[in-house]
């Protein structure tokens, strides 16, 4: 008896910490360095002298956002639900903000500039959403069911999604769809969201009908070849092409000497595809996949609804960007400025999905296994 | 309420609510339409690789620039022997224009063009938006050619300039990069010119030594190329440049500066002398070797040319002369102009012969040193109408041999030849390398073979004219080579103005030797032959050479051009020192001075001793002889100007007394023209007056075309009188 009371208490006593999210997140960080390293060196040694320029400015935003998951992971994730709605006005501030006061690059201001170091504040307004979503649905939870409450909870990040599409459309699409993927976890029914579904698509062809050079995205998506703005699109599948089953080796991309754009950023996995091949890339998919399902795992063991909620919109966040990222990169998709997770470069982007790690890895470990017998 | 209740639980210790059941359906039915649509991509991912695999790398194979880019290579120096630079290539930069790259973004173009107007004032800015506007895919515009280092620097600076923070000040400046290329430079401008010569496009050198090493001075031009690998991976190489090596001359640039600066005096004295408009001589030849090796240590003409602008007639001829040549006069002017007159002119070398006349009859035996001849001003030759006279028309009286060239006698050296006799005075005029090249490192020398006569077709007047020097033709660089042995005891070196070949960092290739061809005479007959001229200098003809405090000796010679007209002479004097151990020789030629009376060698004289006189000292040889006072004051025209013409007028009226003067005036006396029968004078009927070997080498960039042409080479040859 005294034995078998010992045992308990020392089962108790394990707290549980998804170990297997972290290596993977750790793994997903020095494979995307290694691979921004290898496809930014000659854009970092042609433009600013340094083949490291671009690995150095992202090692130094991963290094911050390491600390800041490691310190984000020990808070209990409870603590956040006081500080949601703060955080989403503040994002909404920000977002306005960034519109009058944001530094132009390459037509488009998306950045604040803070002293020596540049902050884009919709990928803030991600992170801000996920944890007010989490806090309203979570405390409405039972209301999703009808129409009238599943608007009305809609309505409330209406106002940070226009904002954001306001110069930023790809960032506010996966906002919309991280708020209809915790909705759509959250309510007790299907139907609702087929119909939600097909809102989106209409919505997104109306805006293309209104605003021209959408349509021409739609012109270059199905025909690339034959507009001089399919040239990143097409060099990008040019790499995915020349790839071959295993690549030409690490570090022994042709198209990321100058043919492919900025190739860093979105159309990093082309030089995966290229590098590494076939093989490389299914590899990556791989991951994310085994990514996303530790994030339903986490999910679905969870203490509480909220911290359920949260997981299920990170696992969301994730999932959108690398779905429609690679589907840009193919040409499944018209092309639209979004991040791989944890291998494009962005400095503000890696800080803020390494907060969203820790943010998980802090529910993770409010998992108390239940012991049986 | 849900929450409160949760806390209750809690507390309770109760079992806590998991995430309801129906939640985590529909999480595994996102994680399965999130697997669904990663899987779909995967799938288009195999789709493009097995549709458009291929295609596409063939795509990307094809895109890649193969186009290699050249390393020039840096063109060997020219350095003298004591490693003063003569000829030396130096980094000058092309200013390119990358406009695709300047046009990748419109923030660029501002910065980059202002920069580029500020930093090179003669580029137009309108012209550089013209680029930016209407060859944006332009990927090479040069505007700008041949910009030095310095000139490049506040651009580089500008665009590498960084802010304390380590941060461009001007990151906007794009598309514009320097290619690199090596441009001739000769630092001392007409220095050496015929010897040095120079370079068209391409480092192809023209004249000189410029062209005679135009192979060792060149390097080998690196190459920056994309290859693709066994892999079908792109790989690119550098294969750097290797410079051409460096020529080290015997040729002492001092010794050469002070040589030309002499000629140029002369030419300054008697510009326009006699002949109006005329410079000081039609041509002035000056060598200076070192009789031990026959190392060459100055070899300059007048006229000469820049090296830096070879086609820059305008020191020769007036703007109204130049605007009515024809491009083809040009070059024809040009060719000449950069004749090197020591190696390209023949003539008939006059009195200077009489010392190989004499060695080769005390050589040969047939002369012991104690005959003595009488001399009675004249000399009747069968088949020839007039007498061949002598300097002194009443004749010389009983003389020694010593006293045979004191005077310059050519009735006694007309009795030596019938003693030496044909057959060996043509054998040994082979053994002295008449009418052979010397083989000296310069293009262009001339044959003279066919300008003297052999055995078969000489006949006693030949013989008679041709102790004395007339009627056969040499070039200075023979007759400097062939009386160096004369003085060293007998020692024939091929001459040479190359003594070492380094690479880029000095380090020695090779090192050229003299070159010992053979023994002309032995030692004895050198050392007699010496004497003489040490008396001739001392107290004969050549005493205007002399120097003071140095022992020397010499010879003059005043030889008759072709065609016997008593107006146009060669005035020459050949001489060395000091006596016991000879240093240096020296052979100054001066062709038609520009004066009334030709026939005085002291034109040549003057211009020895006044070379002379700085060069001496200047290779350390110091005086061996009682300073006396000699000739002090005078200068490049001998004695103060107004005595000095006194004397010409004295010398004219009685030439009897001409050698108590120290004047040498044998040539203008009645010589036969016996040269007609010589072949490589029959074939030139036509007398084209002007310095034999044609020109070597071609018109390069000549906007005329870049045709060879008037390019004789070198075993052609254009003999003059």
């Amino acid at each position: 008896m005294a034995a078998r009371q010992k045992k308990e208490k020392r089962q108790k006593a394990i707290r549980y910490f998804d170990y297997s999210l972290l290596f993977l997140v750790i793994f997903l960080l020095c494979f995307g360095l290694i691979m921004l390293y290898s496809t930014s060196s000659y854009y970092g040694s042609t433009r600013h002298d340094d083949a490291a320029y671009y690995l150095k400015k992202q090692l130094f935003a991963t290094s911050l956002g390491v600390v800041g998951m490691v310190f984000i992971s020990m808070i209990p994730y409870r603590f956040w639900m006081k500080l949601s709605s703060l955080a989403y006005f503040l994002a909404l501030g920000l977002c306005v903000l960034v519109i009058f006061a944001g530094r132009e690059a390459k037509g488009q201001s998306r950045w604040l500039q803070i002293g020596p170091l540049s902050f884009q504040p919709s990928e803030f307004a991600k992170l801000a959403v996920i944890l007010f979503f989490a806090s309203v649905i979570y405390k409405t939870s039972k209301q999703l069911a009808n129409w009238k409450n599943l608007i009305k909870v809609g309505v409330i990040v209406m106002p940070i999604f226009v904002v954001v599409a306001y110069n930023n459309l790809s960032t506010a699409i996966i906002i919309a769809g991280i708020a209809v993927c915790m909705m759509f976890v959250a309510s007790p029914k299907y139907s609702h969201f087929l119909v939600i579904g097909l809102i989106g698509v209409a919505a997104v062809a109306v805006f293309i009908m209104l605003a021209g050079y959408r349509a021409e995205r739609i012109l270059i998506w199905l025909n690339p070849e034959e507009y001089e703005k399919g040239y990143q699109t097409l060099q990008g599948l040019y790499a995915i092409g020349s790839g071959g089953l295993f690549g030409k080796g690490l570090g022994a991309s042709m198209q990321k000497l100058g043919f492919i754009p900025e190739a860093q950023n979105d159309m990093i996995f082309s030089v995966i595809c290229e590098e590494l091949g076939l093989f490389g890339a299914t590899c990556l998919i791989l991951l994310y996949l085994l990514l996303i399902w530790r994030f339903m795992i986490i999910a679905n063991n969870a203490a509480d609804l909220y911290g359920a909620l949260i997981v299920v919109g990170i696992m969301a966040h994730i999932a959108i960007q690398v779905i429609l990222n690679i589907a840009v990169v193919t040409n499944t998709m018209p092309n639209t400025g979004i991040l791989l997770p944890f291998v494009s470069y962005g400095g503000t982007s890696i800080m803020f999905l390494l907060g969203e790690m820790g943010l998980a890895l802090s529910v993770s470990r409010g998992i108390k296994f239940e012991v049986s017998g | 309420m849900a929450e409160r209740k949760r806390r209750a639980r809690r507390r309770k210790k109760k079992p806590l609510l998991r995430f309801p059941r129906r939640m985590q359906k529909k999480m595994l039915f996102l994680f399965a339409g999130v697997a669904m649509m990663l899987m779909f991509l995967v799938g288009r991912l195999m789709y493009i690789e097995h549709t458009s695999g291929e295609k596409y790398q063939k795509i990307v194979l094809a895109q890649q620039g193969y186009d290699s880019q050249t390393i020039p290579y840096q063109r060997g120096d020219i350095v003298d022997a004591k490693g003063t630079v003569l000829a030396t290539s130096i980094a000058v930069y092309n200013i390119i224009l990358d406009c695709s790259v300047m046009t990748s973004d419109e923030e660029y173009i501002e910065p980059t063009i202002s920069a580029l107007t500020t930093c090179f004032a003669d580029l137009d800015s309108n012209v550089l938006y013209g680029y930016a506007k209407e060859s944006k895919e332009s990927k090479y515009i040069v505007l700008k050619k041949r910009v030095s280092y310095e000139e490049i620097q506040p651009f580089v600076e500008m665009q590498e300039a960084k802010d304390e923070k380590g941060k461009k000040v001007n990151p906007n400046i794009k598309g514009v990069w320097f290619e690199k290329e090596y441009q001739r430079e000769y630092p001392y401008g007409s220095l050496a010119s015929a010897v040095i010569g120079f370079t068209v496009s391409g480092n192809q050198g023209i004249n000189g030594l410029e062209n005679f090493y135009n192979e060792i001075l060149n390097g080998v031009n690196g190459r920056e190329y994309g290859y693709l690998n066994t892999d079908n991976n792109f790989e690119k190489t550098i294969k750097s440049a290797s410079n051409g090596c460096t020529l080290v001359s015997t040729i002492d640039a001092s010794i050469q500066n002070v040589v030309e600066k002499k000629i140029a005096e002369f030419n300054e004295a008697y510009k326009g002398n006699f002949r109006a408009g005329d410079a000081g001589a039609t041509h002035i030849g000056v060598l200076i070797m070192d009789p031990n090796n026959a190392d060459v240590l100055a070899m300059a003409n007048y006229p000469n040319y820049d090296l830096s602008n070879p086609r820059d007639l305008s020191a020769y001829y007036t703007e109204e002369q130049l605007s009515v040549m024809s491009e083809e006069d040009k070059l024809d002017a040009l060719n000449k102009l950069w004749q090197n007159f020591c190696v390209t002119f023949t003539y008939e070398p006059g009195s200077t012969a009489k010392p190989f006349t004499v060695a080769m009859g005390l050589d040969c035996g047939t002369m012991t040193g104690d005959e003595s001849y009488y001399c009675d001003g004249f000399e009747m030759m069968p088949g020839y109408p007039k007498p061949i006279r002598c300097v002194n028309r009443n004749g010389h009286n009983m003389e020694t041999i010593e006293q045979a060239l004191m005077n310059s006698c050519n009735d006694a050296l007309m009795q030596m030849s019938y003693a030496i006799g044909i057959e060996e005075f043509t054998k040994y005029q082979q053994i002295f390398g008449f009418g052979q090249k010397t083989n000296i490192d310069l293009p262009g020398e001339t044959r003279t073979d066919s300008l003297i006569y052999t055995i078969d077709n000489m006949t006693r007047i030949d013989l008679a004219t041709n102790s004395f020097g007339q009627n056969f033709n040499t070039t200075m660089i023979q007759m400097g080579t062939s009386f160096c042995s004369l003085i060293n005891g007998g020692y024939l070196y091929q001459p040479h103005l190359v003594k070492r070949i380094t690479d880029e960092r000095g380090n020695t290739i090779e090192n050229i030797t003299p070159t010992l061809l053979r023994q002309t005479i032995s030692k004895s007959t050198s050392e007699k032959v010496k004497g003489y001229m040490t008396s001739t200098v001392a107290d004969g003809t050549g005493a205007t050479a002399k120097v003071d405090g140095y022992s020397m000796g010499g010879k003059t010679g005043t030889a008759q051009k072709r065609g016997r007209d008593g107006v146009n002479y060669v005035v020459s004097f050949i001489g060395f020192a000091p006596v016991d151990d000879p240093q240096l020789m020296i052979y100054c030629v001066v062709d038609e001075p520009n004066v009334e009376e030709q026939y005085h060698s002291t034109y040549a004289q003057n211009i020895a001793r006044e070379i002379l006189e700085e060069v001496l000292p200047y290779l350390n040889i110091y005086r061996d002889e009682e300073a006396t006072g000699l000739h002090a004051g005078w200068d490049i025209r001998g004695e103060e100007s107004g005595q000095q013409a006194m004397t010409d007028i004295v010398n004219q009226v009685t030439p009897g007394e001409g050698e108590a003067q120290g004047e040498d005036m044998e040539g203008a006396l009645d010589v036969p023209d016996t040269g007609d029968r010589l072949p490589g004078n029959a074939e030139d009927a036509s007398g084209d007056n002007t310095a034999g070997g044609g020109a070597q080498g071609d018109t390069g960039d000549n906007a005329a075309g870049g045709d060879v042409q008037g390019g004789l080479g070198e075993d052609e040859q254009e003999p003059q009188e």
